[in-house]
């Protein structure tokens, strides 16, 4: 039985020159030879089936932890979204409450219904004072006061009393008579005015055309409009 | 016994041969079996993943998806100044699972207080086996709030939301209204209801039996597109003084109906655009179909003498008159078989150019339009924008109607050289003036100032185009005539502000009978003027429909005139110019 392998071994090593690898490589050019050796055989390794069972135990338990916490965390999650979503709903609904009555307020009829119910009528003449020299721009004319609702709660009676009785009406409210307030404020008025124009002629702005660009007005706020009450 | 088996036996131990046959039958069949089941099984497993296997898939999803869809918010509608004039609120419908109230009594009385509704009516409403049923729509939010913490049983809500009008009548005719559904159905709310209305997106996600959205399934989103804000040109407050003002001229007169228009002459933005009677755009039902309309631009109308101002416009623009030209006015004038009259009876008189708009004499502007003849005129008169859409885009428009020159008949030229036989709407007859007032160039009308997008892009609209109709000398001499007509001796004196100088034009339009089709007693009295006059900032038109008591338009336009300007100028803080208004002479010789 040895006879034969021997007799082939013999066979190659009849050169001597010639390795084992360099005669399996025969033709192949020099760089491209892997360098090739002999092993030994492969030692198989034996794992224990305790350790195996460890280990599938271990990773059932990473599992189910991690499922555990990935629930818990989404749960969690969930209740913050609620928790988020019934207060944005509340602060929503609250922002809309609001639009609704500031928007409600800031109508210009609501507005002029306030403003009658302070007291105060519409000008029936816009007029400006130019801040610089004090130059009234256009005709004031005292407002038409009739309208004035305020001491609607008095009749003229009560209010003649209070007159009487020496309350003097400092703001339109109580023992506020409308009528008398709308002469003085005429009387005063026309004072104003004519104090204006005998202004004007000595300063001689009237008498030439007066250029007052628009812009430049509301850009230096130098006039403002006037009530003239 | 014989028939069992011992794998180990040796052959030769047998006496009698082994039958292997029973064995390899069993075998067999058990082969056969196993096999036949797994053929079926497998063409079974074939059918549900690969012939029904897809349509199968999909009907599984179809079960676990749910679509809901996420509403878009309708934009806003804000005036000049960003006053809102129209939101959209949310709301909440209440609705109720039938089934689930046991005592229907009780809960209707629980709810009467909070919803203002009859206990009993709402009894009804939540007896009986219904899954769903609606108990209330358009409950506040806050009202909600407290029906949910009375945790009625099987009475639920659902999200919605409300269109409301703040200013109610206010712009009314402008913004328009919304039906039932929401959707714009008038006015602006209808000819924007694509950029107010927005996109309504959707969310698709995997629902889990109790309709849960599964957290880690993947869900397909499609944001909603939010309407867009729509910032008007109108000034909320000089149009609720010029709605005030005309709703009491046209009460006070007795008249259909009427109409203000204030306009920027120089940006062609219409800062009120007001009629009575109107309507509350929160309950549009409420008010007679006819008063629905925006009429400043739905109605047009003869203009009568305020058009005398594009004649002598024209005329003085061809360079044919000049203010001061001297015309001897006669009592009659025969043209085309007619005998053509001022209003008021009288003799020959010696006008001026100025002195026959002042005076606003038919038989003048007649003779003024003569040295241009017809062709020009009619040029001129659609230059000023007659007979062509405003470009406001507002849903039913009347454009105005001219005849062409060439269908002339031989009284157009006289009736339409003083403003009847061609018909306007209030906005073009204002933006004669405007194009007066702008030095001659006609600026395109505007109602959007601009257009915010839901991201906060402000999309401003295209520059207006611009026209030039007449020379700059010429709007300067056509001004100051019409100032003539708010001075002494002229046709609307009444429309004079202390202090400040305004010119316009007074007209008396007669309206042409329905039934009879010819001029019956019904007129339409007008005044359009401007102020300052002498470097113009607003153009106010005013016209009253068939009033009963009075008829002229000095008398009746003119104080609503007055009124509405008087007040814009001050809100705008346009001061007097201070410059003397020019006395140009009315009369000639003696």
């Amino acid at each position: 039985m040895s006879a034969a392998p021997k007799l082939e071994f013999s066979e190659i090593t009849e050169t001597p020159e010639q390795t084992v690898t360099e005669y399996a490589t025969k033709g192949v050019r020099k760089s491209m030879r892997a360098n090739l050796r002999l092993v030994s055989p492969m030692r198989v390794q034996k794992a224990s089936n305790g350790m195996f069972v460890l280990i599938v135990l271990g990773a059932l338990g990473i599992g189910m932890l991690g499922i555990l916490l990935i629930n818990t965390s989404l749960a969690q999650g969930a209740f913050t979204l609620g928790e988020l979503r019934s207060q944005y709903g509340e602060l929503a609904r609250t922002e809309a409450t609001l639009t609704e009555e500031v928007a409600a307020l800031s109508a210009p009829e609501a507005l002029e219904n306030q403003a009658r119910g302070l007291g105060m009528v519409p000008s029936s003449s816009p007029a400006f004072i130019r801040i610089p020299d004090g130059t009234v721009l256009g005709k004031p004319k005292p407002a038409k006061g009739a309208a004035i609702p305020t001491p609607a709660d008095l009749t003229a009676g009560e209010g003649a009393e209070m007159a009487v009785a020496g309350e003097q009406p400092g703001a339109p409210g109580v023992g506020y008579d409308p009528a008398a307030a709308d002469a003085q404020a005429n009387e005063e008025a026309q004072t104003a005015g004519a104090g204006q124009k005998e202004n004007k002629k000595v300063t001689g702005v009237w008498s030439e055309p007066i250029v007052i660009e628009a812009k430049v007005v509301s850009e230096n706020a130098l006039l403002d409009a006037v009530s003239v009450q | 016994m014989s028939k069992r088996i011992s794998r180990g036996q040796p052959r030769g131990v047998l006496d009698t041969p082994i039958k292997l046959g029973n064995y390899s039958k069993r075998g067999l069949s058990l082969i056969v079996v196993t096999s036949i089941m797994f053929v079926v099984f497998a063409a079974r497993l074939v059918d549900l993943q690969v012939v029904r296997g897809g349509e199968l898939a999909s009907a599984a999803l179809d079960q676990r998806l749910r679509t809901q869809e996420i509403p878009a918010q309708r934009g806003t509608i804000l005036d000049t100044n960003g006053t809102a004039l129209a939101i959209t609120v949310e709301t909440r419908n209440v609705t109720a699972d039938q089934s689930m109230i046991e005592d229907p009594a009780a809960v209707g009385q629980a709810l009467s207080p909070i919803l203002g509704a009859d206990a009993d009516i709402l009894a009804t409403r939540l007896t009986g086996e219904r899954r769903f049923m609606y108990v209330a729509k358009g409950v506040s939010p806050d009202k909600w709030q407290q029906i949910s913490a009375l945790r009625l049983p099987g009475i639920f809500s659902e999200a919605a939301s409300r269109r409301i009008y703040p200013a109610g009548e206010l712009a009314a005719n402008v913004i328009g209204f919304v039906g039932d559904e929401g959707t714009g159905l008038g006015g602006y709310e209808y000819a924007y209801e694509k950029e107010l209305g927005g996109t309504p997106g959707e969310i698709t996600y995997e629902g889990g039996p109790g309709g849960r959205a599964i957290p880690t399934a993947a869900n397909i989103r499609t944001n909603a597109e939010q309407g867009v804000d729509i910032q008007l040109t109108i000034d909320s407050d000089i149009q609720f003084v010029a709605q005030q003002a005309i709703a009491e001229a046209v009460a006070k007169a007795g008249a259909s109906d009427g109409t203000v228009v204030v306009m920027d002459p120089q940006s062609g933005h219409i800062l009120a655009l007001a009629t009575a009677p109107t309507f509350d755009s929160n309950d549009p039902t409420m008010s007679d179909q006819k008063n629905l309309k925006n009429r400043p631009l739905t109605d047009a109308f003869e203009p009568g003498s305020t058009s005398k101002v594009m004649t002598l416009a024209a005329v003085i623009n061809e360079g044919a008159a000049t203010p001061y030209t001297p015309i001897k006015v006669p009592g009659v004038l025969n043209r085309g078989d007619k005998d053509f009259r001022d209003p008021t009876p009288r003799g020959t008189i010696n006008l001026t150019l100025n002195g026959i708009m002042a005076k606003s004499s038919n038989i003048g502007t007649i003779l003024a339009a003569e040295r241009i003849g017809g062709r020009k005129l009619s040029k001129y008169i659609k230059k000023f924008g007659i007979g062509e859409e405003t470009g406001l885009n507002f849903p039913g428009e009347n454009k105005g109607f001219i005849p062409a020159y060439d269908d002339w008949s031989p009284t157009s030229f006289p009736t339409i050289a003083f403003g009847q036989g061609l018909s306007v709407n209030a906005v073009q007859a204002a933006g004669v003036f405007a194009t007066i007032a702008n030095d001659g160039l006609r600026v395109q009308p505007a109602l959007v100032s601009r257009i915010i997008h839901a991201d906060g892009t402000i999309q401003e609209p295209n520059p207006p185009t611009t026209t030039r109709v007449i020379s700059r000398e010429s709007a300067k001499q056509v001004r100051s005539m019409l100032e003539s007509v708010v001075g002494e001796g002229g046709t609307a004196t009444g429309a004079s502000i202390p202090g400040y100088r305004v010119g316009g034009k007074t007209g008396t339009a007669q309206v042409v009978n329905e039934v009879t089709g010819g001029y019956g007693r019904d007129v339409i009295a007008s005044f359009i003027g401007m102020a300052p006059a002498d470097n113009p900032q607003l153009v106010v038109a005013v016209f009253i429909s068939k009033p009963k008591a009075g008829r002229y338009g000095g008398e009746l336009a003119a104080p609503v005139f007055k009124k509405v300007t008087s007040y814009a100028l001050g809100a705008l803080e346009i001061p007097p110019t201070g410059a003397k208004a020019p006395r140009l002479a009315l009369t000639f010789g003696g």
